[in-house]
């Protein structure tokens, strides 16, 4: 399922928009082409739901295609097209009325590890069933901050800018994503 | 400070971006505590898996019909999409007729008069001139040919291109559709037709019937919209 997107574009991304501005669907298709994996994968970590992700995705690319003209080429086509993605996928959190947790207000309460209770293998090797089958039950906040910097490799600043919140929530929203997720992963490890 | 304050700085210790004094205290706590060691791995672990992993993408399920919804919500957006700019060397009649109408309540009352007045007026006209012919007139009635009907014919074809248009964009969709859905399409395709079938019957029979051509248009119209609708899904 997993792909690695590697291809060498053999037109430059910025052609590509100048052209499909100007109405060519093949130039287009080309950036679809290209760039609908990352987008996909970012909803479907986002939301879980593979249905869900791909109605996702299908809204980000008409929402670039609405927008395309505006993209002066200034930063990286990924760079536009994934904060368009972020944007989205915030958006329709939003309307499904989601509350992105604060750090003072998320309610959520800790995992405590007491000792001699966790299981004695611990965590188990991850795997990416097995993290993807966790990350989806992170809460919103939490999983968008999560799959921000360690999935995509953004870093704070950048995150607190696309969420409109401070660093410190970011790290503070990543640092309980990873708790959270270590404790999630050991539970799936418990036996039955 | 205790495990649980350690374990707030996991993150930053092993992201590389704490304080070197706070990262020694941090460094020198893991040494003697298996518990927030064990943590400390636990939380790298899934970092460095991700770090491993990164720039690796699901693949869509079926990336093509994916294009084409995309593509079919994009042509539909364009076809209902606001008039662009008009280029510099327009026409004056072209600028007319692209121009947005706004009208104030009087020039709207008063645009509504003199409508009223020029359908009256020609319709007196229209009248005398009926009336002047006399006896004559049902006899020119019969000889005229069936303009309605050939109109209505042509329409009904015009209007079936289309529809066998967004026939096409649905039909490339359906097999993505469960079975209610299917179920709902055709059962508002089955109405839809039934109207269109029982009012082409009775233009048949009387080609001047107007209720019946009116229906016609409206179901013929609903059928589009439907479509277009369940293209779009």
């Amino acid at each position: 399922m997993a792909a690695n997107e590697t291809e060498t574009p053999r037109t430059p991304d910025y052609e590509l928009t100048q052209r499909s501005a100007e109405g060519d669907m093949k130039a287009f298709e080309e950036l679809y082409q290209r760039h609908n994996r990352r987008v996909y994968s970012l909803c479907l970590r986002m939301t879980g739901n593979v249905t869900e992700a791909e109605d996702l995705a299908q809204e980000v690319f008409i929402q670039l295609f609405r927008k395309i003209g505006s993209f002066r080429g200034e930063s990286a086509f990924t760079t536009w097209l994934h904060r368009l993605t972020v944007n989205q996928v915030l958006m329709h959190f939003r309307k499904r009325g989601v509350r992105l947790e604060q750090t003072t207000e998320d309610g959520e309460a800790p995992i405590q590890i007491v000792k001699g209770t966790e299981n004695p293998n611990a965590m188990p090797v991850v795997d990416r069933i097995a993290l993807d089958r966790a990350i989806v039950q992170l809460p919103p906040g939490y999983k968008m901050v999560f799959t921000l910097h360690d999935i995509e490799g953004h870093e704070h600043e950048e995150i607190a800018r696309m969420l409109g919140c401070s660093v410190g929530t970011s790290k503070s929203q990543l640092h309980k994503a990873r708790m959270k997720l270590r404790g999630l992963l050991r539970q799936q490890n418990k036996p039955k | 400070m205790n495990c649980e304050k350690y374990q707030d700085l996991l993150s930053d210790f092993i992201d590389g971006s704490l304080a070197p004094e706070d990262r020694n205290s941090v460094e020198t706590h893991l040494n003697v505590c298996i518990v927030c060691s064990e943590a400390r791995n636990d939380l790298g672990a899934i970092v460095g898996f991700c770090l491993e992993h990164r720039g690796e993408y699901d693949a869509v399920p079926n990336e093509r019909a994916l294009w084409l919804r995309i593509n079919n919500m994009i042509e539909v957006d364009s076809a209902s999409a606001p008039r662009t700019a008009l280029p510099a060397n327009a026409g004056s009649w072209v600028r007319l007729m692209n121009r947005s109408w706004q009208l104030s309540f009087p020039q709207l009352a008063a645009a509504v008069t003199v409508i009223i007045i020029v359908v009256s007026l020609f319709t007196i006209v229209g009248l005398r001139g009926f009336s002047f012919r006399g006896g004559s007139g049902v006899q020119s009635t019969n000889s005229v040919p069936p303009v309605g009907a050939v109109a209505v014919k042509e329409r009904f074809r015009q209007q079936q291109q289309v529809i066998a248009y967004w026939n096409e964009r649905v039909e490339l969709n359906k097999a993505r559709w469960n079975p209610q859905m299917r179920e709902t399409f055709d059962k508002n395709v089955g109405v839809i037709d039934a109207a269109v079938n029982d009012s082409m019957r009775q233009l048949s029979q009387n080609p001047h019937d107007e209720v019946s051509e009116e229906i016609l248009n409206a179901a013929l119209n609903d059928k589009v919209e439907l479509l277009k609708e369940f293209a779009a899904l």
